[in-house]
C-alpha cells in the first residue's frame, strides 16, 4: 500500500498515471494530507435550527412543529420532542400532524431568520478562533487547530463550545477532522469521534453511504447503479474513470475531503452590529416571561462581543406585537460593558417600568455601536477599582429603572447669582470640572425651585448680603439676601429686591 | 443611676458576682461598649451619646416634622468626611434639590454626590436599597414617605451588605411605632441649635438628650 501512496504523492496533480488502484484492498490508506500541519476543523451542525428560532419554554413545553410549503402542500419541516412523541415526523403533512396531536402549535418556517441566526452564531464562534466559515445546510466550520492550546486541548474546547451553545438553547452535532469537508461529513453523519489524521478519517467514513456526501441526487443514483454504496467502495474506483463518467469535480472533491488538495475556506467577517430576533413560544404580556428569551439573546450578544473584543454602551430592545408596531425600549450604560448578567438585570429593571399595551410575540435585540472594552490593568488598589465598578453598576441600575434624568450629580458654577451658582451634571461623565467654593456668605442646603411669599414674624439671623451682578447677560440681579428664623425654629434664606419692599423666601437651611 | 447602684452592690457584696461581672462577655447596659465600627458625627457630645459616632452599615432614623431646623446640617461633617475618604453619598428623593454651594462650603466633595429623584415611595425605597447595597455609597440620605417594617428590614439588610449608613427622615409620629432601625433620633429645634433626643441606639440605652449648636452654612452663628 505504501508504494502506492508514495507514487501518488510524488506525481503532479493532473499528470496521474493510468489507473493504478484497480484492485486495492479495502483498507487502502487515503492519500496523505497536505494540509498545513496542526490544522483541525470543528464542524458544528445545527439539526434543529428551525425549532430553535422559537424561544424555549422553561417547563412542560407544548408540542411544536415548524412547517413549510413544499409544492403547494404544508409539510412539517421540524417537530419538537413532544410532537415527535405523538408520531409526527419531518415530512408529515400538516393536516395529518394536527390529527395526531390536537394541541399542536404550528409555526411557519422562516429561512431568512435561520440564515441570520447562523451568521450570528458564526460571529459568536469568533470567540474560540479567528477563522470561522458559514456553510450551507446549517453548518459552521471553526478552524480550531491554533486554539487548542489556549483552551486546554481538543476535548475541553469541544465540551466548552457545546456547553456555551447549550446556554443559548442551541444544540449542535460536532465533527472534528483535519479537513473542512471531513469535519462536515462527520458532523452531518453524527460521528463524534475526532479524526486528527487522514487514516482515522478514512476509517471513520469508510462505511458511510454515498448519500452522506450530500451530492446531487442524480450523481448518487448513478453511483448506486454502479454498485457503489459506501464511501469505501467509492475510494476503490479508478479516479480517471470516475472523472470521465461523473465529472472532474468528483475526484477533486475526494481529494479535498482527504486533504490531498487544499481546501481554503473564506473567513467569516462579522457585521459591525448585532441584530437578532427571537420568537416567543406563547404570546405574553408579563414582563417576567421575557426574562429567559432575553437572557438567551444577551448571552449571544456577549459571545459576539467577546469574539471581537468589544463592548456596548447602549442597547435597543424591541418588543414585537402581532398587528401592532413594536414597543421600543432603549437602554444606556454608564460605561461600555458586556456582562450578560448585568445587562439582563438592567433590561429587567427597565422593562419593569414599561407598561405593555399588547401581548408580546417576539423580541428583537439590536446593538449598534460597538466600543472597545475599557482597558483594565491589574489594579494596584483593588478597592478603588471595585468602588468604581460598584458605582457604575449602581448608576446603570438606577437609570434603567428611574430614567436617565432621575439620577444626577452636582457641580459649582462660577456665578454669584444663587440660582446660577450650581449645575446638574451627569455622574457617568467623570470629566466634570470642579471649581473651588467661593468665599461667600452662608448658603442654605435646600434652594427652593420657586421663591415663596414671605411669612410674617421672622427673626433676622444673618445679613444682608448684597448680590448685584449679571447686568451684562440680561439676567441682572440686585438683591439683599438675609437668613431669618421663623417661630418654629426653621431657618429661611430670603431676599429683598433692591429698591422694593417685596421680600421672598428662596431657600431653607435644612 | 441604676447601673451605679449595681456596681456598688457588686463591689461591696458577693465576690463571685464580682468575678462574673468582670467577665469580658458580660455586658451591662449602663456602660457603653468600647470599639465597634463608628463614624464620627463631628459633634463631641453626640459622639459620646451614640457610643462613638454613627454606626456603620445600619439604618438611622431621624424623626422630625419640620424641614429647615438643621436636620441635614447635622450630617454635614459626616458627609464631608465620607466624600474625602472616597465614598459616594446619595440623596434619595430629597424634598428639594440639595444646593451645591452649601455642600461645598461644608467641605463635601461634589463629584461624589448623587441625587436620585423618584416618582413614588416604592421607587424611593427601591433606589435607597440599591444605593445602600451597592457598596459604592458610604452614606445615603432618604426621605422615604411611607415605609412598612418589611421595607425597613430590607433596607437594614442592604445597609449591612453594602456597609453603608442609611439616614431616613421620617415623621415624628413614627416614634410610637417599632422600627428595625438601629439608631432612632427625635429632632426638634432648640434656642441654641438642634435638640436631639436619642430614642434608640446601639450598645446602650436611649433617653439622653443632646443639643448640637446651630451653624449657618458652615459659619458658626
Amino acid at each position: 500500500m505504501k508504494p502506492l501512496a508514495r507514487t501518488r504523492q510524488h506525481s503532479l496533480p493532473g499528470l496521474d498515471p493510468a489507473p493504478v488502484r484497480v484492485a486495492v484492498p479495502a483498507d487502502t490508506p487515503l492519500p496523505r494530507a497536505r494540509n498545513r500541519p496542526g490544522s483541525l476543523w470543528l464542524a458544528l451542525y445545527f439539526p434543529h435550527l428551525a425549532l430553535e428560532m422559537i424561544a424555549q419554554e422553561d417547563a412542560a413545553p407544548m408540542p411544536l412543529v415548524v412547517c413549510q410549503t413544499v409544492r403547494g402542500r404544508q409539510l412539517v419541516h421540524a417537530a419538537s420532542r413532544g410532537a415527535r412523541g405523538s408520531g409526527i415526523r419531518p415530512g408529515t403533512p400538516l393536516g395529518d400532524a394536527l390529527g395526531l396531536c390536537a394541541e399542536l402549535r404550528v409555526r411557519q418556517r422562516d429561512t431568512a431568520a435561520e440564515h441570520a441566526a447562523l451568521h450570528t452564531l458564526a460571529a459568536w464562534g469568533l470567540q474560540y478562533t479567528d477563522h470561522v466559515a458559514v456553510e450551507e445546510g446549517h453548518v459552521l466550520l471553526l478552524e480550531v487547530g491554533r486554539s487548542l492550546r489556549l483552551f486546554g486541548g481538543m476535548k475541553r474546547l469541544r465540551r466548552r463550545i457545546l456547553a456555551d451553545l447549550e446556554t443559548l438553547d442551541h444544540h449542535a452535532r460536532t465533527g472534528l477532522a483535519v479537513t473542512p469537508l471531513g469535519a462536515r461529513l462527520l458532523a452531518r453523519s453524527g460521528i463524534a469521534e475526532p479524526a486528527r489524521d487522514t487514516d482515522t478519517l478514512a476509517a471513520l467514513i469508510r462505511e458511510l453511504p454515498v448519500e452522506a456526501l450530500e451530492w446531487p441526487e442524480a450523481v448518487v443514483q448513478r453511483l448506486r447503479g454502479m454498485g457503489v454504496n459506501t464511501l469505501g467502495a467509492l475510494w476503490r474506483l479508478p479516479r480517471d474513470g470516475l472523472a470521465r463518467r461523473l465529472g472532474a469535480w468528483l475526484p477533486a472533491y475526494l481529494d479535498r475531503l482527504t486533504g490531498y488538495l487544499p481546501d481554503p475556506r473564506p473567513r467569516f467577517e462579522p457585521p459591525p452590529s448585532f441584530e437578532r430576533r427571537l420568537w416567543l413560544p406563547v404570546e405574553t404580556h408579563d414582563q417576567a416571561m421575557l426574562r429567559t428569551p432575553l437572557q438567551r439573546l444577551l448571552r449571544e450578544l456577549a459571545g459576539v462581543l467577546r469574539g471581537r473584543g468589544m463592548a456596548v454602551q447602549s442597547l435597543d430592545l424591541r418588543l414585537l406585537h402581532a398587528r401592532r408596531p413594536a414597543t421600543h425600549v432603549n437602554l444606556g450604560l454608564a460605561a461600555p460593558g458586556r456582562d450578560p448578567d448585568h445587562l439582563l438585570a438592567l433590561c429587567m429593571e427597565r422593562l419593569s417600568r414599561q407598561c405593555l399595551d399588547a401581548d408580546v410575540t417576539g423580541l428583537e435585540l439590536q446593538a449598534g455601536a460597538f466600543l472597545p472594552l475599557p482597558h483594565r490593568d491589574t489594579a494596584l488598589l483593588p478597592d478603588v477599582e471595585a468602588q468604581a465598578d460598584a458605582r457604575q453598576s449602581l448608576l446603570d441600575r438606577l437609570r434603567a429603572r428611574l430614567g436617565r434624568d432621575a439620577v444626577f450629580g452636582l457641580a459649582l458654577r462660577d456665578d454669584h447669582r444663587p440660582a446660577r451658582a450650581w449645575a446638574r451634571t451627569d455622574p457617568a461623565d467623570s470629566a466634570s470640572v470642579s471649581i473651588a467654593p467661593p468665599g461667600y456668605g452662608p448658603r442654605p442646603l435646600w434652594l427652593l425651585e420657586h421663591s415663596l411669599p414671605c411669612p410674617p414674624s421672622l427673626r433676622r439671623v444673618h445679613g444682608p448680603e448684597r448680590i448685584e451682578t449679571g447686568w451684562w447677560d440680561g439676567g441682572g440681579e440686585r438683591r439683599d439676601y438675609y437668613t431669618a428664623e421663623d417661630r418654629h425654629g426653621v431657618r429661611w434664606w430670603l431676599y429683598r429686591e433692591h429698591g422694593t419692599d417685596s421680600v421672598r423666601l428662596c431657600g431653607v437651611f435644612g | 443611676m441604676e447601673a451605679d447602684t449595681d456596681t456598688r452592690d457588686a463591689t461591696g457584696g458577693d465576690a463571685s458576682l464580682d468575678i462574673l461581672l468582670r467577665r469580658r462577655d458580660i455586658w451591662r447596659g449602663g456602660t457603653p461598649l468600647p470599639g465597634g465600627d463608628a463614624l464620627p458625627t463631628g459633634h463631641a457630645a453626640l459622639d459620646d451619646a451614640l457610643g462613638g459616632g454613627w454606626p456603620r452599615g445600619v439604618l438611622v432614623e431621624l424623626l422630625t416634622d419640620l424641614h429647615g431646623i438643621g436636620e441635614v446640617t447635622l450630617l454635614l461633617p459626616l458627609l464631608a468626611a465620607q466624600t474625602d475618604a472616597g465614598c459616594h453619598i446619595a440623596f434619595v428623593a430629597p424634598p428639594h434639590i440639595p444646593y451645591a454651594p452649601a455642600l461645598a462650603q461644608a467641605g463635601v466633595c461634589l463629584e461624589r454626590v448623587l441625587v436620585i429623584t423618584t416618582q413614588d415611595d416604592a421607587e424611593t425605597l427601591w433606589a435607597l436599597e440599591q444605593a445602600l447595597g451597592s457598596g459604592a455609597c458610604g452614606v445615603a440620605l432618604a426621605w422615604p414617605g411611607r415605609a412598612d417594617t418589611r421595607a425597613l428590614r430590607r433596607l437594614q439588610l442592604a445597609a449591612e451588605r453594602g456597609r453603608a449608613t442609611g439616614f431616613l427622615y421620617r415623621e415624628t409620629r413614627q416614634a410610637a411605632h417599632a422600627s428595625p432601625a438601629t439608631v432612632r433620633l427625635l429632632l426638634s429645634p432648640a434656642d441654641a441649635g438642634l435638640n436631639i433626643r436619642i430614642l434608640k441606639r446601639r450598645r446602650g440605652w436611649g433617653g439622653s438628650v443632646v443639643v448640637v449648636p446651630r451653624v449657618v452654612g458652615g459659619v458658626g452663628k
